[in-house]
């Protein structure tokens, strides 16, 4: 059915309107020339390769790019922020764009940074010089502690504060700067010892943004491995540190042992502290380094039981201690809870505070509302491990994040290939909407929020679903379609000239369009009907593909460009089931003859006005509904003839023998009144 | 049952008791004219002989076969009828007209000529009924290639489907 002019326009070359020029082991990112034949590995991040870069327009800038392995949600504002303010502590970051690899096929946001000339202060796995009071204080706290109040004024944070990421700016070796941390999701390189318990317990992509209580943590750990020298001191395994971290304090656990540091002991109290809420502030480190009195809010370790709760052949008094380890056995927690002896210990082991085994009765309560419910259980546990520990991150099966990094580790999941069906479970029964804890207020998290994604999720349509929560969580995401790899597709606007381009690398038998495109488009094109989405999700080929043209029509209208050669060919390439679905044969004809007009100007809108005509479409349904019937009406005339034939042969005979009567009466007749006339006259 | 078969019998035997009479007054209202016209009679008997036997041996269910024969057979009669009634009307002319070979052809050619249209007739009409039928069948075929044509296959399908229903229905 396809016609020929057709075929021709898609094989016509698409008009590229985007693209960065590069020629061989160079990639252009602005005035910055990437070197990717000359890497960096000193420089290389936990996530990103480092290559060399200059810039075009002062060659002897000494530069390094940093290229991250996977795409993530990039934290645009911070990174904005550092470009504009040019803070101190932070390695000045130059540029940032995203610049296609032609070694790896892939597009990926790119980093430009001045090169640190004096290298690491502490490289991994090395022991290093103790530095000394004037050294911590003058290199590292006020300096960190200016940057850190910085970024709290503008309600960024750091999240790369560790001992390994320092380095000195200058060869002199007298400045010390923090270095990247936007090459990868919020925290995720942060080894455990520096983090906060909180953090700590969450998945490396799913730690989230946080809040300057966070960095102004790991700025305390950091400043201790530098004035101790080396991190093996003290530096136990993950496990292990975050065991006696939720026993006996993360001050004890790291600090305690080197009391002879006593200009910064009360430093490392006051930011070693456990809640977030006795934690220093940045004003309070202010108030210290300008050498007031500061009271030190103390640490807590939370809760404790009067008597322990055997689990798993362990016993348990500290709640957060026996919420890990039902994370860690789950399976087997899901059951236990259930068990008399569990509510037994909630309602005994905390005195007079009842609150934790009416909370507990309440969620049990409620739990059984969903008996129809797969994931009940899952649900319980995961409500009853957030009230034995209110701070800790949302803990469901395998997955395990602070809200505002469920986006994040949902974009590393469908990037790594893991199950989906934890973040499908745990978004569609609103599992985050019950969390607790603190959550920074930069990041636009609100309960409701989670309460839309659960509507979102539980729709089959296009536009909606699992990808669209991605979406809708990971605000700066790019669309992770696989037609947009070469891509770096970060807002609506870049989407069309991106396909457009797509469409003289791809291949066009398939659709320009996939699940990751339409929730793209459905979650960042504010106010797009959702009449387009409704009408993909109804298995007709020819809806879809209308739906879609449609849908890109309007993307087009709204966001440009006026002309998409290459989309509109590619298009124009997948049309037959459209034509198909017209009945009428001329109508078909005509528009076989049309369409390569319309696609040789490259409007996807006008090719949508054209195929969406809803006349054409009633008049060829209406006449193939009277065509049918005439049909219809002619199969029965048939049959009723041909039941008629037999009939008929017997009605003939008698009409035959009749007619033979009456010719011979006639005959007869005739011979007589002849013979009579001529007998009268 | 018994009783019904008694009625029928009884009813049947009224019937022919009423046919034989009528056929009694018949022959006495003709007999003083058959007795007057003999040499006609005589012509007749002879002329019209297929037609008699026809009507006696006959097995026909329908009049119509012994209506072509006899009339047909009677308007190859009825000049030469004439002819005895107009030149010498006795029954020497009677057997004269007889006797002669060509006017037996004639007679009987003629009486066989209804023979034939009674056999004949059935077929010509049989045939162009079918032609007839034939010709509206393709007619409607016609159609139904046109409706192909401008609508495509799903015209055939999609009738097809209405059909079934209707027919499951």
């Amino acid at each position: 059915m396809r016609s020929k002019e057709i075929e021709e326009i898609t094989e016509e070359e698409p008009v590229v309107t985007k693209g960065k020029a590069s020629s061989g082991n160079e990639v252009l990112a602005g005035k910055y020339r990437i070197l990717l034949a000359n890497p960096l590995p000193e420089l290389d991040t936990p996530s990103a390769s480092a290559y060399a870069a200059e810039n075009i327009e002062n060659p002897s800038e000494p530069l390094f790019a940093l290229v991250p392995e996977v795409v993530f949600p990039f934290r645009r504002k911070t990174a904005e922020a550092l470009l504009k303010a040019s803070l101190p502590s932070a390695l000045p970051l130059r540029h940032y764009e995203p610049v296609f690899l032609p070694d790896r096929n892939v597009s990926r946001m790119v980093l430009i940074y001045a090169r640190p000339l004096g290298g690491k202060v502490m490289p991994e796995g090395k022991v290093t010089r103790p530095f000394g009071e004037t050294e911590i204080m003058g290199k590292v706290i006020e300096p960190f502690v200016s940057f850190l109040r910085e970024l709290d004024a503008m309600s960024i944070t750091c999240r790369g504060i560790r001992p390994d990421n320092l380095f000195y700016l200058d060869e002199a070796k007298t400045k010390i700067v923090v270095g990247d941390f936007l090459a990868a999701n919020p925290a995720s390189e942060q080894p455990m010892f520096a983090e906060d318990i909180e953090s700590s317990l969450c998945h490396l992509q799913g730690r989230g943004e946080g809040r300057n209580a966070e960095d102004i943590y790991s700025l305390a750990v950091t400043t201790l491995a530098l004035a101790v020298g080396s991190v093996p001191e003290f530096w136990l395994k993950d496990e292990e540190l975050l065991a006696m971290k939720i026993e006996v304090g993360s001050y004890t656990t790291m600090a305690k042992r080197f009391e002879d540091f006593t200009f910064m002991l009360d430093f490392l109290k006051g930011c070693l502290a456990d809640y977030s809420e006795q934690r220093w502030t940045v004003d309070v480190l202010g108030l210290w380094l300008s050498g007031k009195k500061v009271p030190f809010l103390g640490s807590s370790r939370g809760r404790c039981a009067s008597r322990g709760y055997l689990f798993n052949g362990n016993t348990y008094f500290l709640p957060r201690s026996l919420a890990i380890a039902f994370v860690k056995n789950w399976k087997l927690a899901t059951e236990d809870i259930y068990s008399e002896s569990f509510s037994a210990w909630l309602s005994r082991a905390f005195g007079d505070d009842v609150k934790l085994s009416e909370e507990f009765a309440a969620l049990k309560k409620e739990s059984m509302t969903r008996v129809n419910n797969p994931a009940q259980k899952d649900i319980l546990l995961a409500e009853t491990c957030m009230l034995l520990d209110d701070k800790a991150p949302v803990r469901y099966r395998t997955l395990s994040f602070m809200p505002d990094g469920l986006g994040a580790l949902l974009v590393n999941a469908y990037q790594t290939g893991e199950e989906l069906t934890p973040f499908y479970e745990v978004i569609a029964n609103v599992i985050p909407g019950s969390w607790k804890g603190i959550m920074p207020e930069n990041v636009g998290y609100s309960p409701a929020l989670f309460s839309s994604l659960a509507a979102e999720i539980k729709s089959n349509n296009w536009g909606s679903g699992l990808e669209r929560c991605l979406y809708m969580l990971a605000r700066t995401c790019p669309c992770l379609s696989r037609l947009l790899e070469k891509h770096y597709v970060e807002n609506i606007e870049a989407l069309l000239p991106s396909l457009n381009e797509a469409a003289s690398t791809e291949d066009t038998k398939q659709k320009p369009i996939d699940r990751h495109i339409a929730a793209f488009i459905a979650c960042r094109f504010a106010g797009v009907s959702p009449q387009p989405f409704e009408t993909m999700s109804k298995n007709q080929e020819y809806m879809f593909l209308e739906a879609m043209i449609l849908l890109y029509a309007l993307v087009q209208k709204h966001y440009g460009p006026q002309t998409l050669n290459g989309l509109s060919s590619w298009i124009g390439g997948l049309l037959v089931p459209i034509v198909e679905s017209y009945y009428n044969q001329n109508i078909r004809k005509r528009i076989e003859a049309d369409i390569p007009k319309i696609i040789r100007k490259g409007s996807i809108i006008e090719l949508s006005a054209y195929l969406n005509d809803v006349q054409i479409r009633k008049e060829d349904k209406e006449g193939f509904t009277s065509a049918t019937k005439e049909y219809i009406y002619t199969v029965k005339e048939m049959e009723e003839l041909e039941q008629k034939r037999p009939e008929m042969k017997k009605y003939s005979a008698a009409l035959g023998e009749q007619l033979a009567a009456i010719i011979a009466v006639s005959t007869v007749l005739i011979v007589a009144f002849s013979l009579l006339i001529s007998f009268l006259f | 049952m018994a009783k019904k078969k008694v009625a029928r019998a009884k009813n049947k035997k009224s019937q022919s008791s009423f046919g034989m009479g009528w056929q009694f007054l018949i022959l006495l209202l003709f007999l003083p004219v058959f007795l007057l016209s003999m040499p006609s009679v005589v012509f007749l008997l002879f002329a019209m002989l297929p037609s008699i036997v026809a009507l006696i041996a006959g097995n026909s269910t329908t009049p119509f076969r012994n209506l072509c024969l006899g009339a047909m057979n009677l308007a190859g009669a009825l000049p030469f009828l004439f002819h005895l009634w107009m030149n010498n009307h006795s029954f020497e002319g009677a057997v004269d007209i007889l006797f002669n070979l060509s006017t037996l052809l004639v007679i009987y050619g003629t009486a066989s000529l209804g023979l034939l249209l009674y056999h004949l007739l059935p077929i010509v009409v049989g045939l162009v009924i079918e032609i007839f039928l034939n010709a509206k069948i393709r007619r409607l075929q016609i159609e139904q290639e046109d409706l192909l044509e401008t609508w495509g296959a799903s015209v055939v399908s999609v009738a097809n489907k209405v059909l079934k229903k209707k027919q499951a229905s």
